[in-house]
This record gives structure tokens, C-alpha cells and sequence, in this order.
């Protein structure tokens, strides 16, 4: 039997707003629980829901960057059902005319994935469930944070095109970056800002199989694994003639595997009908001009990288993390020397970096084009200059560093007066090598260095005696 | 006493502030038999905020409601006041927060006396629904003073506030106002502002005026209307005419009104108003076809969008709480509260949003109100204003109306204005007895000056 995986997205994300989506709270601030909440985001009596602009603007922006149809004009609904993390007994979302509709990402493989809707709506209360397996049903005691309650989130469902596990984790990867490059989202998976639900089903023959929606992944490995887990899972069933469940399940990091969490009740009546508390979205000419302020693009970055690094792969990965990118962008746009700048920024910083325990944003930009200046101006060498970015990582000038450190090259001159120091304090060396012995030459080299505490580049050292010894 | 006369007199030193309190707290002891309120501020307090008006007064300060007595209908959120709406579920509840008119009330220097008894959750037309006993008609203590705003009205009829705010999704100001003899409106959709005023039915909802004259209710109008940013469906609505000026000369006497079963008494205190209008305008048949059927599609409409407004009464952030092992058992509990006609609205309001069910009902009824809508735009090319009864009914005895459809009955007159967000006036039309007769007035949308001054015209003559 031949087998098909097949998978299609629903992704939440969480917009950087500085307000939530219906109310003016902060959307960051102190993690103690309920200390960005007001009667609106819990749903006292008598409150009323405001658009956020900003979120409408982000959201546009995105669409912008997918292709997409924008809706000029698009509605809010309620979701009407009862759990305790939704404090009206509704979710205000988008239902019948999303404000984004039929756009398509596409991927660095060139695989073009169709993107159905993306909708406005808000978060939810982050619940935790004490005393049983994150469920609410046997839970001890449900504690609720409602600073996560009307969080904007865009909801991004993409069409059933995804053919591996693989797949589906570089396409959430390319997404994050996205995302992050249009400034909208920091989209990390580990505290939710981007959760990702996918709806897998194995293909048999040719013929459609049973499908299953898979929760709580954490991350795009988490994601790689529970889509793996499931894939075989299904294999399994369909070559024991096992029938499959339609069920929810979710991802168990510890073990690796997924685990069945509620079946999808076929008859779930959310009672959809017009939010009779806001007008109609209306999407002005001057909104869609306002929503090119969120302009950056991961798949111009990855154009740059690709300039740069010549190989997919690499020029993938660098354009994925933004910061690296950044840095990397900064330097060869001084002037860098592009293999210097690969080393520099592919391997060294993300070393120093972690035994450092900091992040790319925590490096000063213009403290690490100061290493390329000297470097261009020949004014240090690359053991300097290797020594200069860890003084960056330490949060050191490293200017000002290799100044009172005496690390600067002495220039031309000074070589020249250093060497016919050396050559005039060893005539027995000069004499051996006029002989014709020019393994001396490294002592030379040596000596030299150590005069100009390694400041001199190694290979004008030797230029310069040799140019001197021939004399 | 108009307000416009209080500030006069106050000017002349006839009067104080503090008069008027002295005044209100009087007719306040009347409300041990009433039941308007639900709750009362210390009398101490009122009158420190009316020495507080009258030293305003004194330094030149004027403002447009300066030291007068306010009621506030208890599903309207009154900072660190409880707001209970009449039910038990929120018996404990106290409002973080000021609706926009009652900040809007306060910054026009009105004095808060208290809150007043509903309909739980504004629903019904009697004020027998609160959880907390009825509110009787201060013009005969055996009847009620309609609903579901019957303690705001009471609250105006008897002297215990000046003005008082109540709500209006079906008729819950007019009704009222016509049960207890005073002038009760409701604006245009949108023209005041819902931030605050706990919902019931939200594309019907509006908060409307009590107030014993219409230029009062002018007064308290021209301080409340306007476009608030809590409020996405507020809108600023255009200013003007004069009381002196309102252009209107033709009214429309609705065709379908004749067939809908008027009381004998009703029907002839108002067949007397509309012969004295004529001598002052041209009377003019209209037809509004749906006007019956708008009845039915209002309770699809309102319990529909009650059920979700109400979802949120599930005892856990706020309100009354109940002892439960699971969240599911505490949400049942808790929503148990609710009195008969609320579980009754919730109920159909579920069963008309429900898969399969939505299309012939929740969707029909929608259709019908667009319909409404039309009906009035076409009325409205050929005559300025509507007029109808309030009520098709007297007030009636508390307890005597037990069939909830018979209740249902008493909004026949003012729902379909609430459907086509149009503003719509009782006025006093007349008495049979001892008992009030209210007439309707309905003009279009955001001529709700128009429509107060035309009310206020018919005072002066
Ligand atoms: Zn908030």
C-alpha cells in the first residue's frame, strides 16, 4: 500500500499590539497573574469591545506580505460556549467574512502553500490546571491569568498541502520569521505567542483517511516529532486494519508521542451570529497605506543571505534568525570582507555567545562595525580582531579596548624601524639566512611579533624582512 | 417644577439646592411603600452634595444639571454603587466602573439619589420580575408602573429624583413612563452612548430619559446624547431645531394600529388626543405592514443576543458564587439564579441561534426587521412624524398578567421602533379615571431634537 501524509495549519498568533485587542490594557508588562485587566477584558456587565487599530493595521500587513485578498470591508462574530478562561461566554472573532482571504506563502523550497483566511479575534484566559493532566475535567483547582484574555491574535489557516512532517516544521519556521521580520509578532512557540494546530490524516492509495487534529506543540522540533509520531501511528492502524478515531490529540514532549484528548464532537454548535456591539471593519485606502510601515520581509532577507553565502541551506538559516541576520547585514554593509564576516558572525559570535549566555541583541551594532573598520584600515590583525569580539560579547568598547590594551597595529613605519631593530640585534641569524637558510626567516617573523605585541599582521612582517634581508 | 424654572428661582433666591434635596428626601419615605429603589445614598451624602451645588451656584458656577436629583435604573454602572439588575446573580455585585452617562451625569453637576428597581435584567414589562419584589405605581399602589424601568418611572411619578435614566430594548422606558403618567424617551439608536448599561438585547438596547415634562427630558437629553469612543456604535447626531421650530406638520396615523386589539378606555382617551392634534396638524394614514409581525421577530432578535450577553453569569470572576466541586456544576448553579423569564429568554434565544434552527429564526427575524426598516423610510417620505398609543393597555394590577405572552403584549406599540433604531417619546395623552394614557410619537432616525422639540411644543400649548 502506498501512504500520503497530508496535513493543513491552523495557526494562532499573538499580535505585538502595546493594547489588547478590545480594550486599552497592556499587552506587556509585570507577569503577575491579573495585574493588566480591566472590566472590559474580564467581562464585566455593561462593557463594551473597541477595534484596535494597530492589530487591524498588523494583520493587513501580513496579508500584504501573503498576496492576499483584503477584505474591504469584513465582520465580527460571536463564538458563543462556557469554559472558564472566556470571561463573556464568547470569543469576538471573525466568522463568515475574514478581513484576509486567499493569499499564498511561499516557501525557500519554491513549494507555494495556499493560504485560506487569516482572521482577527482575541485570547482567551491562560488557565492552569492543577492535579490533572492539563485537562479541565478531574482538575483540582483551575487557576486563571487574564492578563493573556484579549490578546490580539491573528488566526492563519493554510490549505491541507503540506506532504511531510518536515515540511510542515520549515514552513512554521519561514512563518515565524516572517512574522518577525514584519515586526508584528515575536511569534516564539515555547510561551504561546504562535500555537499551532495541525489536522494530519495519511493518505491510503490514494484515498482519503481518517483525520486527526493535533495540539500542543512547542516548538518546531516538538512539531517534527508529534508529526512523525502520528504519521506512523496511522501507518500502523491502516496495516493492522485498526480503525482510526476523529479525535483532538495532544503532543506529549516527555514521551515523545501523542495522546488522545477529546473526540471532535461533529455536532459542535458554536452559535455564530453578527457582534451586535461593533460596526462593520471598514478597510480604508489610508489603512492599507498605513499598514506598510510593517515592511520588513524575510524573503528579501533570505535573498541577501543567498547573495552572500551562495549555498540555500546556510543562506536559509541565517535569514531564519533575524537578529543574526541583522548583524550580518551590518557588517558586509561597512564593508566587511564576506568570509571574515562568515566567520565572524556563522561561528565565533554564536560561540561567544552562548558560553556567554547572551543574545544577538544584546550586541552593539556599531561596536562590531568598529572591528571591521580597523580590520580594513589594517590597523589589527585577525587574532585582534578575534579578541575584540569577545570584548563586544562582554559588553566592552572594543575601540577604546584595543586602545588601552596597546593593540592596535603600529602602521608601515613603525614595521619598518621594528624589523631593522631585529635584524640589527641578531646578525648572526641575518648572516644564516643569506646563506641560504631561510627556515630562519619564522624566527625573525617571531621576534618581530613580539616586539609589536601582535599587532602586526604576520604577513607584512615577512614581506618586509624579507624585502630587507635582500637588500 | 421644570428644571429650566429651579434654575430661575435659584437665580431669584427663591430657592436652594438644598431646598430641592430637602424635597426629594420628603418624598423618598414614600418609597417604603413603592419599592422604586433598590438601593439609596445616605441622605447625609445627597445633602452635602446639594450644599455642594448651591456653593457652586453662589461662586458663579452653572452648570446644566447643577444639584439636580438624578435616579439611575440598577442595570446602569455606577462606580462603587452595587449594580444588581434585579437579579440574584448579581446581588453582591458592586460596578468598577461609570457608565459614560453617568460620568456624563456627574460632570453636568446631577445629584445621584439612587438605583432603581427593573425587570431582571430588564426583562419584562411590570417590574414583578426583579428578584428583589415589585415597585408599585405611585398613582395607585395596587398596579404596577410597567417594566421593565418601573422604578425609574415610579422614582420620577412620586418626586424621589427629577430625571432618572432607564433602559429601553423594547419599550421599557416609554411603557412605563406611559403607567405612571410621565414623559419617558428613547434617541435614536447610537445617539447615547451603551458604555456602562449592562446588556440585554445589544442592537436594541439604548438607555432613555424620565422625566415628569419634556423639556426636561430635553435638558437631560442635550447633557447625555453624543458619540462615545467606549462605544462603537455611538454616533454624534445633528443638533437642533428649537422647541419653537420643528417644521413638523404631518403626522402619520398608523393603518394596521385599529386591528391590534386597543382597551376601550385606552382607545378612547387617545381617539380625544389625536382629534386635538388635528386641529394643529394634518393627520395622515400610513401603512407599516409589518408592524405586528415586528413582535415576533423581536423575541428571536432580543433572547438571542440576551443569550450570549448573559453567558458571562457563570460565577466565577464576579457576582454571586456558589460552593460547586466542578467548574460545569458552579456554572449551573450559579446560572440557576436566574429568575423564570430570564432561563425562559436564554432558553429561546439558544434554541433560535442553533444549528438548523437559525436560518428559519434568528436569520427570518433579521430579514423582517431590514423589512421594518424600509416600512418607516417609506412612511417617513410623506409624513414627519408617527403617532400611536404607548400601551395597547391601562396599568394593570401587580400579579394579574401571569401568561408570559400577555405580557409580551404590552410592547406591541414600541418594539418596532427599537427594531428600526428610530427615537421614539411617551407623552401624557390623557386620563381615564385616575389612570394615565400614553401617546407614542416615533420620528426617523437622529431627528431625535426634532422629536423632543415637537413633544416639548405640545407642552407649551
Ligand atoms: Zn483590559
Amino acid at each position: 500500500m502506498a501512504y500520503k501524509f497530508v496535513a493543513g495549519l491552523e495557526i494562532h498568533v499573538q499580535l505585538k499590539t502595546k493594547s489588547k485587542m478590545f480594550c486599552s490594557c497592556p499587552t506587556e508588562g509585570p507577569d503577575t497573574p491579573n495585574s493588566r485587566v480591566c472590566p472590559i477584558c474580564l467581562g464585566h456587565p455593561g462593557t463594551l469591545p473597541v477595534i484596535n487599530k494597530e492589530a487591524v493595521l498588523m494583520t493587513l500587513a501580513l496579508g500584504k506580505a501573503m498576496n492576499a485578498r483584503i477584505n474591504r470591508v469584513s465582520k465580527f462574530h460571536r463564538k458563543n460556549y462556557f469554559y472558564p478562561d472566556l470571561p463573556k461566554g464568547y470569543q469576538i472573532t471573525q466568522y463568515d467574512v475574514p478581513l484576509i482571504e486567499d493569499g499564498v506563502f511561499v516557501m525557500i523550497t519554491g513549494k507555494k502553500v495556499p493560504i485560506r483566511r487569516i482572521h482577527l479575534e482575541e485570547d482567551a484566559a491562560k488557565s492552569v490546571h492543577i492535579g490533572s493532566s492539563g485537562r479541565l475535567t478531574g482538575s483540582q483547582q483551575i487557576l486563571l491569568d487574564f492578563n493573556r484574555s484579549g490578546i490580539p491574535l491573528a488566526e492563519i489557516v493554510t490549505e491541507p498541502v503540506f506532504e511531510s512532517p518536515e515540511e510542515v516544521a520549515m514552513f512554521v519556521e519561514e512563518l515565524q520569521a516572517t512574522l518577525r521580520y514584519l515586526g508584528i509578532s515575536d511569534a516564539m512557540m515555547e510561551n504561546g505567542q504562535l500555537r499551532c494546530d495541525v489536522n494530519v490524516s495519511v493518505e491510503v492509495d490514494g484515498k482519503e483517511g481518517t483525520r486527526v487534529e493535533i495540539k500542543n506543540m512547542n516548538s518546531t522540533k516538538a512539531i517534527r516529532q508529534a508529526l512523525s509520531f502520528e504519521y506512523e501511528r496511522h501507518v500502523r492502524a491502516y496495516e493492522a486494519g485498526v480503525q482510526l478515531q476523529v479525535e483532538t490529540r495532544t503532543f506529549d514532549e516527555q514521551s515523545g508521542e501523542t495522546k488522545a484528548m477529546r473526540r471532535k464532537e461533529t455536532s459542535e454548535d458554536y452559535r455564530y451570529f453578527p457582534e451586535p456591539d461593533l460596526l462593520e471593519l471598514h478597510v480604508t485606502d489610508e489603512l492599507m497605506e498605513e499598514a506598510n510601515k510593517y515592511n520588513g520581509s524575510f524573503h528579501e532577507a533570505y535573498k541577501d543571505a543567498l547573495t552572500w553565502l551562495g549555498r540555500e541551506k546556510e543562506a536559509r538559516a541565517l535569514a531564519l534568525n533575524k537578529e543574526q541576520f541583522s548583524v550580518f547585514k551590518a557588517l558586509v554593509t561597512k564593508g566587511g570582507d564576506i568570509k571574515y564576516v562568515s566567520r565572524a558572525v556563522l561561528i565565533e559570535l554564536p560561540n561567544m555567545l552562548s558560553e556567554e549566555g547572551k543574545s544577538w541583541d544584546q550586541l552593539n551594532e556599531s561596536h562590531l562595525s568598529s572591528i571591521i573598520d580597523l580590520l580594513t584600515q589594517g590597523k589589527i590583525t585577525m587574532a585582534v580582531a578575534r579578541e575584540l569580539l569577545w570584548q563586544t560579547v562582554r559588553g566592552n568598547d572594543p575601540l577604546e579596548y584595543a586602545r588601552s590594551h596597546g593593540l592596535l597595529n603600529a602602521g608601515a613605519t613603525d614595521l619598518e624601524a621594528v624589523v631593522a631593530d631585529v635584524l640589527a640585534k641578531n646578525p648572526d641569524v641575518v648572516e644564516k639566512y643569506k646563506k641560504g637558510n631561510t627556515n630562519v626567516l619564522s624566527f625573525l617573523v617571531g621576534q618581530v611579533m613580539k616586539q609589536t605585541k601582535g599587532t602586526a599582521k604576520p604577513d607584512a612582517v615577512r614581506e618586509v624582512l624579507i624585502k630587507r634581508l635582500s637588500e | 417644577m421644570k428644571i429650566g424654572d429651579i434654575f430661575e428661582r435659584r437665580q431669584r433666591g427663591e430657592l436652594t439646592f438644598q431646598s430641592i434635596m430637602e424635597l426629594t428626601l420628603n418624598n423618598l419615605e414614600k418609597d417604603e411603600l413603592l419599592h422604586a429603589f433598590l438601593y439609596k445614598r445616605p441622605p447625609e451624602e445627597l445633602m452635602k452634595e446639594a450644599q455642594q451645588a448651591d456653593a457652586l451656584w453662589d461662586q458663579g458656577i452653572r452648570k446644566p444639571l447643577q444639584g439636580i436629583p438624578v435616579a439611575i435604573k440598577d442595570n446602569i454602572c455606577v462606580e462603587g454603587l452595587p449594580c444588581t439588575c434585579g437579579s440574584k446573580i448579581l446581588e453582591n455585585y458592586v460596578a468598577p466602573y461609570d457608565a459614560t452617562v453617568v460620568k456624563k451625569l456627574k460632570e453636568a453637576g446631577a445629584i445621584i439619589v439612587g438605583k432603581t428597581n427593573l425587570d431582571e435584567f430588564a426583562m419584562g414589562s411590570s417590574t414583578e420580575n426583579s428578584a428583589f419584589g415589585p415597585t408599585r405605581n405611585p398613582l395607585d399602589t395596587n398596579l404596577v408602573p410597567g417594566g421593565s424601568s418601573g422604578g425609574s418611572a415610579a422614582a420620577v411619578a412620586a418626586g424621589m429624583s427629577l430625571l432618572a435614566l432607564g433602559s429601553d430594548t423594547g419599550g421599557s422606558v416609554r411603557q412605563p413612563a406611559a403607567f405612571t403618567g410621565i414623559v419617558g424617551f428613547k434617541p435614536s439608536y447610537g445617539a447615547i452612548s451603551r458604555y456602562g448599561l449592562v446588556a440585554f438585547a445589544s442592537s436594541l438596547d439604548q438607555i432613555g430619559i424620565f422625566a415628569a415634562n419634556t423639556m426636561d427630558a430635553l435638558l437631560g437629553a442635550f447633557v447625555l446624547f453624543g458619540k462615545d469612543p467606549m462605544d462603537s456604535t455611538s454616533t454624534e447626531i445633528p443638533i437642533g431645531p428649537e422647541p419653537s421650530q420643528h417644521n413638523v406638520r404631518r403626522i402619520g396615523v398608523i393603518k394596521e394600529l385599529s386591528s391590534l386589539g386597543l382597551q376601550p378606555d385606552v382607545e378612547r382617551v387617545y381617539t380625544q388626543f389625536l382629534n386635538t392634534l388635528a386641529k394643529q396638524y394634518e393627520l395622515v394614514e400610513v401603512s407599516i405592514p409589518h408592524w405586528e409581525e415586528a413582535l415576533a421577530a423581536y423575541y428571536f432578535v432580543a433572547p438571542a443576543e440576551a443569550s450570549a450577553n448573559l453567558a458571562r453569569y457563570d460565577g466565577v470572576r464576579y457576582g454571586s458564587t456558589v460552593e460547586a466541586n466542578t467548574y460545569w456544576q458552579s456554572v449551573r448553579m450559579a446560572r440557576s439564579l436566574f429568575g423564570d423569564e430570564v432561563k425562559r429568554r436564554i432558553l429561546l434565544g439558544t434554541f433560535a441561534l442553533s444549528a438548523g434552527y437559525k436560518d428559519a429564526m434568528y436569520d427570518k427575524a433579521q430579514a423582517l426587521r431590514q423589512w421594518l426598516i424600509y416600512e418607516f423610510n417609506e412612511a417617513f417620505r410623506t409624513v414627519d412624524i408617527i403617532v400611536s398609543p404607548t400601551t395597547p393597555n391601562l396599568p394593570f394590577p401587580i400579579g394579574a398578567v401571569s401568561d408570559p405572552v400577555e405580557m409580551y403584549k404590552c410592547d406591541l406599540f414600541t418594539i418596532p421602533a427599537n427594531l428600526a433604531y428610530l427615537p421614539a417619546i411617551s407623552v401624557p395623552a390623557g386620563f381615564t379615571g385616575n389612570l394615565p394614557v400614553g401617546a407614542q410619537f416615533i420620528a426617523p432616525r437622529m431627528q431625535d431634537y426634532k422629536l423632543l422639540s415637537f413633544a416639548a411644543s405640545l407642552e407649551v400649548r
